[in-house]
């Protein structure tokens, strides 16, 4: 058993005793009486949760209950949830926090997908899962796993985009090539990004396309679907030799990802894992937009439109501790929202452009005072909306463009 | 009944209501947000103290935390803290990826069941989360904290007592 350096007189009191609580067989969880507060408290409660309108405009969420993936409806934008509704019958690990949550995502039959990431035992391993729903939510077929590789490595951080004409593509972080670099003692520059597609409404899916190699580790991808039936990618980057920006590709349904281009040019050298991924979003007039986290030449978050080399109309978001912002578009309307802690509470900030980012209104939307997921912006027949799980308040939906807490 | 006896009977009784708890029995203690100050106050201005953060899910963690330890081999008076920045179910499983790392810091912490940005705000009201993060604290209790897995020409230049 570890022992404290900084054990009061009276925690040795209790080690002594500890010692005879072993004796004794008794459970023994700690040596003094603030590791028993350590082994007594519960778990952190698992946030991470995403959401999305369906067809009738209706907004779903989903989230974590245990093994469960879980999917819950609001019928009045966000005052009140369905109880939740199981989408995997059979418990498993999920992930739910921070960078890796569950991802829904409609249909253009209002078919429901979810998509999550399955930690497995190995550290930083796993698979990504895959479920629907084709009767409205009702039920859930039994997830499958949508890649072909199987070994017990990182495919991680799933992010899911239905495509202009229906076909499911999900994207995620792949280990596979790193460690194959690693057996043939070849240097390897951090992970990869993969893809799958699915063209019969998620029955089966088509892939293991890779996209890049050399990506960060564990920040979320971006992605952002394209009139044509293409979806784009935007994720952290390493550039040689360990610059963390992102680069975005254009990916094709049948499995051709066209080659990265860079994506922003901060200039952020570093051998640390930021997990604070980056979110995109195209606008009617095929504009693409941008928030990210750097901490290169400025640090802090970032908007910007994505030109072909450069970055047009860069500005910060927020202070200092501005966080994980997400970024919707509806034809020429832009929804931006990020968290910010101001050192008692964590605020929910808001800007919205009727005018694809030429003009900016900024609203503060709500504060926590407790943990809180990411922020994340839905979009759908013209409607921006920011959704917000927070652990004292619960799932909540602002809708900025109005003016009124929803 | 003696104060030891009470105390022992506290502590049985404590034992006994933790029937699901030996799992959990972790040689790391709880970082809240007045940890910081506590640990700032025992170890700074008593020679080279170095403060490192760091998280299961972060793979370049583990290459900090090989650097660390090397430091603490060649340099015993070093005082190294760790604090693990998972939820607090992982306390040990980052304990077990210590003892297979061989990593000896005599002092860890693991992050309580607070908002992460209240605990990050508390070490450092600037630091973004990135990870690892290590501050290099000087005699005088100034610190530099930095991002990434440590330079050993940077680990040099503090062991100097010049900034990183």
């Amino acid at each position: 058993m570890f022992i404290n350096t900084y054990t009061k007189p009276i925690g040795k009191r209790l080690l002594r005793l500890a010692a005879l609580a072993c004796a004794l067989s008794l459970p023994v969880a700690t040596a003094n009486a603030a590791e028993a507060g350590a082994a007594m408290k519960k778990a952190r409660v698992e946030l991470g949760a995403s959401a999305a309108f369906d067809r009738a405009g209706q907004v779903w969420a989903a989230g974590k209950d245990g093994g469960h993936v879980v999917v819950r409806k609001s019928t009045d934008a966000g005052q009140s949830w369905s109880p939740p509704s199981r989408v995997n019958a059979i418990p498993e690990a999920i992930a739910a926090d921070g960078e890796g949550l569950p991802k829904i995502a409609f249909g253009p039959n209002n078919e429901i997908y979810v998509s999550w990431t399955r930690p497995l035992s190995k550290p930083y391993s796993g698979e990504i899962r895959f479920a629907r729903s084709l009767d409205g939510g009702a039920s859930f077929d039994a997830p499958l796993t949508v890649h072909a590789d199987r070994q017990e490595i990182t495919h991680r951080f799933d992010a899911l985009s239905i495509a202009s004409d229906g076909k499911i593509f999900v994207a995620w972080i792949d280990k596979r090539d790193l460690l194959a670099a690693t057996a043939a003692s070849r240097d390897y520059r951090g992970a990869a990004v993969y893809y799958t597609v699915s063209a019969d409404r998620g029955a089966t899916f088509q892939g293991d396309y890779r996209i890049a190699d050399h990506t960060c580790e564990c920040c979320r991808i971006a992605v952002s679907a394209q009139p044509d039936g293409d979806v784009i990618a935007l994720w952290r980057h390493v550039f040689e030799p360990n610059i963390r920006d992102h680069a975005l590709a254009r990916l094709h349904a049948d499995g051709r990802a066209e080659p990265l281009q860079r994506a922003t040019f901060d200039n952020w050298r570093t051998d640390a894992c930021p997990h604070h991924g980056p979110a995109l979003t195209t606008d009617g007039n095929g504009d693409m937009h941008a928030v990210w986290f750097t901490q290169g030449e400025t640090p802090g978050v970032f908007y910007g439109r994505l030109a072909s080399d450069r970055v047009e109309g860069r500005r910060k978001l927020g202070g200092a501790r501005a966080a994980h912002a997400d970024i919707a578009a509806q034809g020429n309307a832009l929804l931006v929202a990020w968290k910010e802690f101001d050192g008692e509470r964590t605020l929910l900030h808001g800007e919205y452009s009727a005018d694809g980012g030429k003009h900016w209104t900024a609203r503060e939307l709500a504060g926590t005072a407790a943990a809180s997921d990411q922020p994340r912006v839905l979009a759908r027949d013209g409607r921006l909306a920011v959704f917000w799980n927070t652990q004292n308040e619960g799932m909540r939906v602002f809708d900025m463009a109005a003016g009124t807490t929803r | 009944m003696s104060g030891g006896n009470r105390i022992a009977a506290a502590f049985l009784a404590l034992a006994s209501a933790l029937p699901l708890a030996p799992a959990a029995a972790v040689g790391a203690r709880e970082f809240d947000a007045a940890s910081m100050a506590s640990i700032t106050a025992r170890h700074c201005g008593k020679g080279p103290f170095a403060l490192a953060l760091w998280s299961l899910e972060c793979p370049h963690c583990k290459d900090g935390l090989k650097t660390l330890e090397a430091l603490r081999r060649q340099r015993p008076d070093v005082r190294l803290v760790l604090v693990q920045t998972d939820a607090a179910e992982q306390a040990e499983a980052g304990e077990d990826l210590l003892k297979r790392l061989g990593i000896n810091a005599s002092e860890r912490w693991t992050f309580a069941d607070e908002a992460p940005e209240r605990l990050r705000y508390a070490v450092d009201r600037n630091w973004a989360g990135e990870l690892p993060r290590t501050y290099l604290y000087h005699d005088d209790c100034r610190r530099i904290g930095i991002s990434g897995v440590l330079k050993t020409d940077q680990i040099r230049v503090w062991l100097r007592g010049e900034q990183p």
